[in-house]
């Protein structure tokens, strides 16, 4: 794709980074032609890798359970290209939301030793239950009034 | 508007991973067109503009914006909010996949 977007612009950059981390991650069943899906052993690992700084607690492995848990509309395990981006979503949704509202001078935040922690209730469509993340320190903190 | 000057460049970027990056670049272009709505929402006439202005390659796997707006009400009320934003993110992610 990179050759027929020698002029890609930053959002399509973002995009394509976004579907490049699925595939990096994701694999197929056996040999048959389902398409691609996320382990939840991959799905882990890609938590505590790529999104280290916007979940502090990735490392936990329950909490990924219950990500994993709450997505998985279909039940098998596996996390198909949809669900992933309804995941990816659900971390944007509220930190968009917060950095709306520090711009426009509402603080939502408290300091502490010197890190920032947010905690965002997380709806995911069509998925059972709320996940609870904690977000942390990292991409607000230039952002600090 | 086509020039987007709210874009900050935050001092802690590079300590970000790719992906991280990828997920503040799609909320600050929202950010950017969201200029009645004060971020929270982008008219329609915001969005096509952003499809045509950010996404020239993808814009076209996102599929008419008229068929999604009329399903939303009256056009000149209507408003798109960050879920919605997303989920044509989505489409236009599909259309990355397949080519």
């Amino acid at each position: 794709m990179q050759g027929t977007m020698a002029e890609c612009t930053e959002l399509e950059w973002a995009v394509q980074v976004l579907v490049n981390n699925f595939d990096k991650y994701s694999s197929r069943c056996c040999c048959c032609k389902n398409p691609r899906r996320i382990s939840k052993k991959d799905f882990r690992k890609m938590l505590s890798r790529e999104l280290n700084h916007m979940l502090t607690d990735t490392g936990n492995r329950r909490a990924a359970d219950k990500l994993i848990c709450d997505l998985d509309e279909n039940k098998d395990g596996r996390i198909s290209f949809e669900e992933y981006w309804t995941l990816i979503g659900g971390i944007a949704s509220p930190i968009a939301q917060i950095i709306r509202q520090q711009e426009q001078g509402v603080v939502f935040c408290w300091v502490f030793r010197g890190y920032l922690l947010f905690i965002a209730a997380i709806k995911f469509g069509g998925a059972a239950g709320d996940a609870q993340i904690l977000l942390g320190r990292g991409i607000w903190e230039g952002s600090l009034p | 508007m086509g020039q987007c000057n709210c874009r900050k460049k935050r001092k802690d970027c590079q300590e970000l991973t790719d992906v991280e990056r990828a997920i503040e670049t799609v909320i600050s272009q929202f950010h950017c067109y969201a200029v009645k709505g004060q971020k929270e929402y982008l008219t329609p006439n915001e969005m096509q503009e952003l499809l045509v202005q950010k996404l020239p390659h993808l814009g076209k796997c996102v599929g008419p914006l008229e068929e999604k707006i009329e399903c939303m009400g009256d056009p000149n009320e209507a408003k798109l909010e960050f879920g919605e934003y997303w989920d044509m993110m989505g489409d236009a992610a599909k259309g990355c996949r397949r080519k």
